[in-house]
C-alpha cells in the first residue's frame, strides 16, 4: 500500500517533473562522453539543499536511472562508452550500427535497459524489507566487520591492481578522519587549522574527486573528435517476438545484473562484463560476439541497468552503498539529515518506498524518453568538449561553494581534484576512495562502540558467527588473488624449464 | 624502466609521506578517558596498512612483469598545454573570486570566454561561441543561483 501512496506521490506536478528533469538530463550527462552520472549527481546535490527530501531522492534516483542507460547511444553510435558501464555494449551496438542498423542497435538496448530495470525493481521491492529486518539484528562488531568485508570487495574487483584498490579505499577511511573526534571531542588531524575542525565535507571531495579529476582527464585528450554513424530510427521499436526471442537472455542478464548491484561497491562495470561473457559463453553463436551480435547488446544493457536497482538494496537495508552513485546517494539522505540503514524504514518509510516508485517510474519514463527523442539526444554529444567543460568546471566551483557559503570548500574540492587525478594516473580506483570516504567514520564508530560494550575486547569478532563469517570472506579475498597469481608463476615457471 | 612505473614509485612515496605526517600528528593524542580505544589508532593503523601496501606497490615496480601483462598505453598523445591552460584559468578564477577582486557573474564570464577560447586555438568562429556562451554561462548561472535557487554565490 505504501508503495502505491508513494507512486501516486510522484504522479503529482512537482515530484513528477523532478522525476522527468532527472531522468532526461541522466540520459543526455550519459550520452556525452567525459560526463558520468556521478558527475551529474555529485553537482546536483547542492541544488536538492532546498528541496523537500522526497524531491531531491526522486530526482537524484532518476538522474542515476538516466545516466546509466544513456551510456548506450554514444557506445552505440559513437564507439566511446557515455559511462564505463556501457563499455560492453560498444562491443556489439557499433558494428550493428556501422553496418547499417543504428536504430535496430539501440531498440535493443533500450528495450534491454527497460527489462533489466524492472527485474530489478522486483529484487527491490521484495528483497530489501526483509534484508533490513535482518541487519537490524547486527551489533557494531557484525557492523564493522561488514563494512570491512565490503571494502575488501570492492578493492578486489576494482579495476587494476588489487593493492591498488586497497590503497585506495584505506586512502579515502584516511580522508575522512581530520576534524572534531565525535567519541572523544578531541580535535584530529586538524593542524591546529580551525577550518579542518568540522572535518572534510562529502560533497567538495566527491565533486574534486569524481568532476574536477574527470574534467582534467578529458581536457587532455581534449582533440579527440569521434567517428560518428548516421542515426536512423528504423527497428528502435522491438516487437514481440523479438522480445520473446531475446527473453531469456534478458532474464539471465538481469539477474546477473541484480545480484552484482547488490554486492558491495561493485556497480554496473562489472555486471555488464559478467553478463555479457555469461551470454557469450552460452550462446549458439559467440563467434557472432564482438561483430554486431544482439545478444551481446542485449547482455550488456540488461545487465548494467539491472545493476542500479540491485546497489539500491543495500544502501536501504543496510547503508552500505552498492556503487560509487549509491555512496554519493547517501551523501545525500545525511545532507538531508535521515541516516540510511536498517531503521531507514521506520524512520522514513515515505523515503524508501519514494525511492523504489522513483526507481519503477524513472525505468518507465526512460524507455519513452530513449525511444521517442534518441534521435534528438545523440545530437547532442558532438558539441565539442572544449564548450562545456569550462562551464561544468564553473558548476564544480559554485556546487561546492553552496554547502557552506565558504571558498574553504572549493579549495578542498580543487585539492581533491588534483588527488583525483593523480591517483587515477597511476592506476588507482577512484571508486573505493569514495567508498572508504564514506564508510569510514560508520566503521570508526561500530568499531569504536563494540570495544567500549567489551570493554576493549575484539574477540567478539571471531567468537560471533556473523562477524567470523564476514571475517573469513574478507580474508578469503585478501589471499585469493595471491594465491592465483602464485600458482600461475608457478605453472608460467614450470613451462619455461621444460621448454629450455 | 617505464613511465607507468616511475609513476607509480614516485606515487607510492607521495603516499607514505602523507601517512607518516598522519601518523606524526596523531602521535599528541591523549588516549581514550572513558572508552578504550582512543582518537589516535584508528587512523594510526589506517596510515600504517596504507604504508604497507604502497611499499608493496613500489616492490613490485621494481619486479620484472609477466609478458601477458600489458601495460596500458593510449593511442591518441595527451595535450598538456590544454590541461595546463585549464588547470592555470581555474586557479586564477577561484583565486580572484576568493579575494572577491570581481563579481561573479562578470568574472565567470571572462573565465568561460578566456578558457574556451584558448582551448579552441582562439578560431574566430569557436570565439563567437564562447562569447555567447561566456555571457549566458555567466550571468545565467547567476541569476539561477540567487534568484531561483536562492543560494549565496563567491563574490556576487
Amino acid at each position: 500500500m505504501e508503495f502505491f501512496d508513494a507512486t501516486f506521490a510522484i504522479l503529482q506536478p512537482w515530484p513528477f517533473f523532478y522525476l522527468f528533469i532527472g531522468t532526461f538530463l541522466g540520459i543526455v550527462v550519459g550520452g556525452i562522453p567525459g560526463l558520468t552520472g556521478a558527475m551529474l549527481i555529485a553537482l546536483t546535490l547542492p541544488l536538492t539543499f532546498y528541496m523537500e527530501p522526497f524531491n531531491a531522492v526522486v530526482l537524484l534516483v532518476a538522474m542515476y536511472v538516466g545516466a546509466i542507460s544513456g551510456g548506450l547511444i554514444t557506445a552505440t553510435l559513437l564507439r566511446m562508452p557515455g559511462t564505463p558501464a556501457a563499455v560492453m555494449t560498444t562491443f556489439d551496438g557499433y558494428p550493428m550500427a556501422r553496418g547499417g542498423r543504428p536504430g535496430r542497435a539501440l531498440g535493443l538496448g533500450i528495450s534491454a535497459s527497460f527489462v533489466g530495470g524492472l527485474i530489478s525493481f522486483v529484487a527491490l521491492v521484495t528483497l530489501t524489507k526483509p534484508l533490513s529486518i535482518l541487519a537490524t539484528r547486527f551489533g557494531p562488531f557484525e557492523y564493522f566487520t561488514l563494512i570491512m568485508m565490503a571494502m575488501v570487495l570492492i578493492a578486489s574487483v576494482s579495476s587494476g591492481s588489487m593493492v591498488k584498490g586497497l590503497i585506495a579505499g584505506f586512502l579515502g577511511m584516511l580522508a575522512s578522519m581530520p576534524g572534531v573526534d565525535p567519541a572523544s571531542g578531541q580535535p584530529r588531524l586538524t593542524f591546529d587549522w580551525y577550518m579542518l575542525n568540522g572535518g572534510l565535507q562529502l560533497l567538495p571531495v566527491l565533486i574534486g574527486t569524481f568532476a574536477v579529476s574527470q574534467i582534467i582527464a578529458d581536457v587532455l585528450q581534449i582533440r579527440i573528435r569521434p567517428e560518428r554513424v548516421e542515426m536512423s530510427r528504423k527497428g528502435i521499436i522491438m516487437s514481440f517476438a523479438e522480445y520473446r526471442r531475446n527473453f531469456v537472455n534478458m532474464l539471465r542478464s538481469s539477474i546477473i545484473g541484480t545480484w552484482i548491484g547488490i554486492l558491495p561497491g561493485i556497480g554496473a562495470s562489472i555486471g555488464s562484463i559478467v553478463a555479457y561473457t555469461t551470454a557469450k559463453n552460452l550462446s549458439r553463436k559467440p563467434e557472432k560476439f564482438g561483430t554486431g551480435s544482439e545478444e551481446g547488446i542485449v547482455a550488456s544493457e540488461a545487465a548494467n541497468n539491472a545493476t542500479v536497482g540491485g546497489a539500491l538494496i543495500p544502501l536501504i537495508a543496510m547503508g552500505i552503498p552498492g556503487s560509487v552513485i549509491d555512496a554519493i546517494l547517501i551523501g545525500a539522505l545525511m545532507i538531508h539529515s535521515i541516516q540510511p540503514g536498517p531503521t531507514l524504514f521506520l524512520t522514513n518509510a515515505d523515503i524508501v518506498w519514494g525511492m523504489m516508485a522513483a526507481y519503477l517510474l524513472a525505468n518507465i519514463l526512460m524507455f519513452a524518453l530513449m525511444t521517442g527523442t534518441v534521435g534528438y539526444i545523440s545530437r547532442l554529444m558532438y558539441i565539442p568538449r572544449s564548450y562545456v567543460l569550462p562551464v561544468v568546471m564553473v558548476f564544480c566551483v559554485v556546487g561546492s561553494f553552496a554547502l557552506n557559503n565558504t571558498m574553504f570548500d572549493v579549495w578542498v574540492m580543487l585539492g581533491f581534484g588534483v588527488a583525483g587525478f593523480i591517483l587515477e594516473r597511476g592506476k588507482y580506483p577512484l571508486g573505493p576512495f569514495v567508498i572508504g570516504f564514506v564508510l569510514a567514520p560508520l566503521a570508526e564508530e561500530k568499531l569504536r562502540s563494540g570495544l567500549m560494550m567489551t570493554a576493549g575486547d575484539p574477540s567478539p569478532i571471531l567468537t560471533r558467527p556473523l562477524p567470523l563469517l564476514f571475517t573469513v570472506i574478507a580474508l578469503a579475498l585478501l589471499i585469493w588473488p595471491l594465491w592465483r597469481d602464485y600458482r600461475r608463476n608457478g605453472k608460467t615457471k614450470n613451462i619455461d624449464t621444460s621448454v629450455e | 624502466m617505464d613511465r607507468v612505473r616511475k609513476f607509480e614509485i614516485w606515487a607510492s612515496i607521495l603516499i607514505i609521506a602523507v601517512c607518516a605526517v598522519v601518523i606524526y600528528e596523531t602521535l599528541d593524542l591523549p588516549p581514550g578517558s572513558f572508552e578504550p580505544l582512543g582518537s589516535a589508532p584508528v587512523p594510526q593503523a589506517t596510515a600504517g596498512i596504507i604504508i604497507i601496501l604502497s611499499i608493496v606497490v613500489i616492490v613490485n615496480a621494481f619486479r620484472p612483469r609477466r609478458a601477458d601483462i600489458s601495460e596500458d598505453t593510449d593511442d591518441v598523445p595527451d595535450e598538456p598545454v590544454s590541461a595546463f591552460l585549464l588547470c592555470a584559468a581555474t586557479l586564477l578564477y577561484v583565486l580572484t573570486l576568493h579575494f572577491r577582486l570581481l563579481g561573479f557573474g562578470t568574472l565567470t564570464a571572462i573565465y568561460l570566454f578566456a578558457l574556451i577560447s584558448a582551448l579552441e586555438r582562439f578560431q574566430l568562429k569557436s570565439t563567437i561561441i564562447a562569447a555567447v556562451i561566456a555571457v549566458i554561462g555567466g550571468y545565467g548561472i547567476q541569476y539561477l543561483f540567487t534568484q531561483v535557487f536562492v543560494v549565496d554565490l563567491p563574490a556576487s
